[in-house]
């Protein structure tokens, strides 16, 4: 790798090296809510995800003949991402090949630190989900003692996008749902924790809350005015509205909704980097996400959702760029408008 | 190497890779021709097997027969606007339609030889007769027929190799197999059966070969330069 | 009434699938070998290219739909439809070329060089085959045919788009160029994969 290329990938890496970190560190909580309600496994898990990810990296930094940056946790916190979306009772080469899918094909192979379009986690999370589905999808019920390396025996189920899909309530207290008591991946469930783990990223400047905000908006909107419960949506919406909240209750909480507004949607290389980009990406994704989740294959359309409107966040701010220009408000030099 | 081929190499040597349409200059690596199949339809072995003989039986006879026709229609080294606005167009569909003609003779051949394994290449059997791959010498200028029939040859067998290797490559990634034998016991990669993996193993496969390519003709450049620095050396001596 | 409107929804019913959930690069590879090389292309304008490919594939339709059907009854149809198909795209492109030639519209030079690149395409071949094997009405081969073409032109676009991405100096120099966007479209594809499951109908 050329020595300009190296110095500009440092120089990223002092801006914005802290998200993956403060990333890593935020999955310790989720991680450990994990490992109370299905025991080891998780921990082994994510082990494995962080050590493959810091390998590949040791291997890439070989191939382009650069020194490896120890400082760089963006592949470790694509691997946990990835880990934490999977079910505790996923295989270990399932996980293994997602990690690699992610951090070779969705990073490496675009340039490396900050020059990816499409954010890792969310293809490595992708390749997996189109190759297993029947490894990704099923969950087991937390409580329930699973082996630490061969976890195929224990019992898994999909009852929670079967319901929501066919039209049906869930049965599950909203207390359950908060703190992840149901059947869903091990670090998606418990939605309080996923929130406090918001508000500290939020608290370090991590996260931009236009982009969470209008995202979790156009979801809960989307719900409420559309429900997916049978006999709800030809109701008024004003006369139905707490059947319809518990209709948002159940969206929101479920498929990776909260934590892919927290973890994935705000990577600082491919969200938008804009105040109206932001909200407008926000809103894309929220559509595309919850489009994917009614008329979908798929539970966790949120990933599938980032990739397709990833492709155009470059779009988004060029056109803000522009727009800003047009109406005169935006000095000739660059910097100033970016973040 | 002898010291003909060294001194091609060091004369020009874009020109020596652009001519080995197997290797250095192969057809679909270098060129990007010939994707839909493989993306789509080079899922195993045995698809790749039979795609390899629909091409090996259309492109040559395609390509002459085009070459024959197309003289009507001839298109020079550096065509100016009005050239290009009264020639391309006419050139295109003799291309195409010279296919679609000998289409209508190697249908029949594959029907006898493949029987019903050949449904599984779907549309993009006919649709050969559109690709690039066959048909991309219509924008160029008018070749001579033995160019036309040297240049058919050398490039079918660059497709089919990359064919046969990428259909095995995405056989083995998604099922374990190489056609249809077991080798190895685990499905690696299922997603390489989908044409969202067949690109990303395609692309894959592509930046390898590349990678292999320009270390060849760095060694093989570094090779012709050392033997004709010894040529001229002994040379010397001898004068000495 | 309720027949024209039962047109139109089947129309444009089909147009929608023919964009997002069929479409035509990112289901099936139709055309990609051209989109690869418009992304390596300063040269010639997506927007042009997808537009003169749209109308192509709306012309091409109903034509090849009624070739399909005089060639449906034939016991020799299978080697004689890319003939005929070839055929009928050449006619359009014949007849593309004249408008263009004899009247004064703006791009008239560009568009006139990309007649025969955007008609001789696997996309208009390849959708008028998938129209046949699956049977279509004349209405559904219609709104399919200028789906098809709208669906080339957004996955045009979207590649485009990534361009700047795709010409970074810091990716891999053996993956420059080809390589690196043939995994963009594969990517993309597999986001597709969400919303329609891996199954493709050939």
């Amino acid at each position: 790798m050329d020595e300009a290329l190296i110095q500009e990938q440092e120089q990223r890496l002092k801006k914005t090296g802290g998200y993956y970190r403060h990333v890593c560190w935020m999955a310790v909580p989720l991680l450990c809510m994990s490992c109370y309600l299905y025991g080891l496994r998780p921990l082994l898990l994510c082990c494995i995800a962080v050590l493959t990810g810091n390998l590949c990296d040791r291997l890439v930094s070989l191939l382009r003949r650069r020194v490896y940056q120890s400082k760089d946790l963006s592949n470790e916190s694509f691997a946990l991402v990835i880990a934490l979306l999977m079910p505790a009772t996923v295989d270990i080469y399932v996980l293994v090949a997602a990690v690699i899918a992610g951090v070779l094909v969705g990073k490496e192979v675009f340039g490396g630190y900050g020059n990816y379009p499409f954010n890792p986690a969310a293809v490595g999370y992708a390749v997996a989900a189109v190759s297993w589905p029947e490894q990704v999808f099923r969950y087991p019920q937390p409580y329930t003692p699973i082996p630490l390396w061969d976890a195929s025996a224990v019992p898994v189920s999909s009852a929670v996008s079967d319901t929501l899909r066919s039209g049906g309530v869930l049965n599950i207290s909203s207390i359950a749902l908060g703190l992840g008591e149901y059947a869903s991946p091990m670090g998606t469930g418990a939605a309080l924790v996923i929130l406090a783990c918001g508000l500290f990223l939020w608290a370090q400047k991590d996260i931009r809350l236009t982009a969470t905000i209008s995202f979790l908006a156009t979801c809960t909107l989307v719900a409420f005015f559309f429900p997916r419960q049978a006999g709800l949506a030809d109701s008024m919406a004003l006369a139905d509205a707490l059947p319809r909240l518990r209709c948002v209750r159940d969206e929101l909480l479920s498929g990776a909704v909260m934590f892919s507004a927290v973890f994935l949607l705000n990577e600082p290389y491919t969200c938008a980097h804009h105040r109206m980009g932001r909200i407008l990406y926000g809103v894309l994704v929220g559509l595309v996400s919850m489009g994917f989740r009614y008329y979908g294959v798929y539970e966790t359309g949120v990933c599938f959702a980032l990739l397709v409107v990833n492709s155009i966040s470059a779009w988004i701010d060029r056109t803000e760029t522009r727009l800003y220009r047009m109406m005169g408000r935006l000095p000739a030099e660059e910097k100033e408008a970016a973040e | 190497m002898k010291k003909s081929t060294a001194q091609r190499i060091l004369q020009d040597p874009e020109k020596y890779a652009h001519h080995d349409r197997v290797f250095l200059n192969n057809p679909v690596v270098m060129q990007g021709m010939g994707l839909a199949p493989l993306v789509v339809i080079a899922t195993t072995g045995l698809n790749a097997g039979m795609l390899a003989v629909a091409v090996t039986l259309m492109l040559t006879p395609s390509r002459v027969l085009a070459c024959l026709v197309s003289r009507l229609f001839p298109l020079s080294e550096d065509p100016d606007k009005e050239q290009l606005q009264k020639m391309l167009l006419p050139r295109a569909l003799v291309y195409s339609l010279s296919a679609a003609v000998v289409y209508l003779a190697v249908y029949p051949i594959l029907n006898a030889l493949f029987g019903t394994n050949l449904l599984s290449l779907g549309i993009y059997l006919p649709m050969l007769v559109v690709e690039p791959l066959l048909t991309y010498r219509f924008g160029r200028v008018q070749e001579p027929l033995h160019k036309a029939v040297s240049k058919g040859v050398r490039i079918t067998v660059g497709y089919v190799l990359l064919l046969l290797v990428l259909g095995c490559v995405r056989e083995w990634l998604a099922a374990g197999t190489v056609f249809g034998t077991p080798v190895g016991r685990y499905a690696l990669l299922p997603v390489a059966r989908m044409p969202a993996g067949g690109f990303i193993v395609l692309g894959v496969l592509c930046a390898v070969w590349r990678a292999a390519v320009t270390r060849r003709r760095a060694y093989l450049e570094k090779e012709a330069r050392d033997l004709i620095s010894v040529h001229d050396q002994k040379e010397a001596e001898r004068k000495e | 009434m309720k027949d024209v409107v039962n047109t139109s929804v089947v129309f444009f019913g089909y147009a929608l699938v023919a964009i997002f959930a069929q479409n035509a690069i990112f289901t099936r590879a139709l055309g990609v070998s051209r989109l690869v090389h418009l992304v390596g292309d300063d040269r010639t304008s997506s927007w042009l290219f997808g537009m003169q490919l749209c109308i192509t594939q709306a012309l091409v339709a109903p034509l090849a739909w009624y070739a399909g059907s005089w060639m449906a009854p034939l016991p020799f149809r299978a080697p004689l439809r890319p003939l005929m198909y070839a055929l009928c795209i050449a006619v359009v492109c014949i007849a593309e070329h004249l408008v263009l030639h004899y009247t004064a519209l703006p791009w008239r030079d560009t568009l006139l060089h990309l007649v025969p690149l955007a008609g001789l395409n696997s996309c208009v071949l390849g959708t008028v085959l998938v129209e046949r094997t699956q049977s279509f009405t004349r209405v559904q081969s219609l709104g399919f045919g200028l789906g098809s073409g709208a669906g080339y032109l957004l996955a045009v676009l979207l590649v485009t788009e990534g361009r700047h991405r795709l010409r970074s100096r810091a990716i891999p120099t053996a993956f420059r160029g080809m390589p690196v966007a043939l995994v963009y479209i594969g990517i993309l594809a597999l986001a597709i994969y969400g919303f329609t499951g891996h199954s493709v109908i050939l």
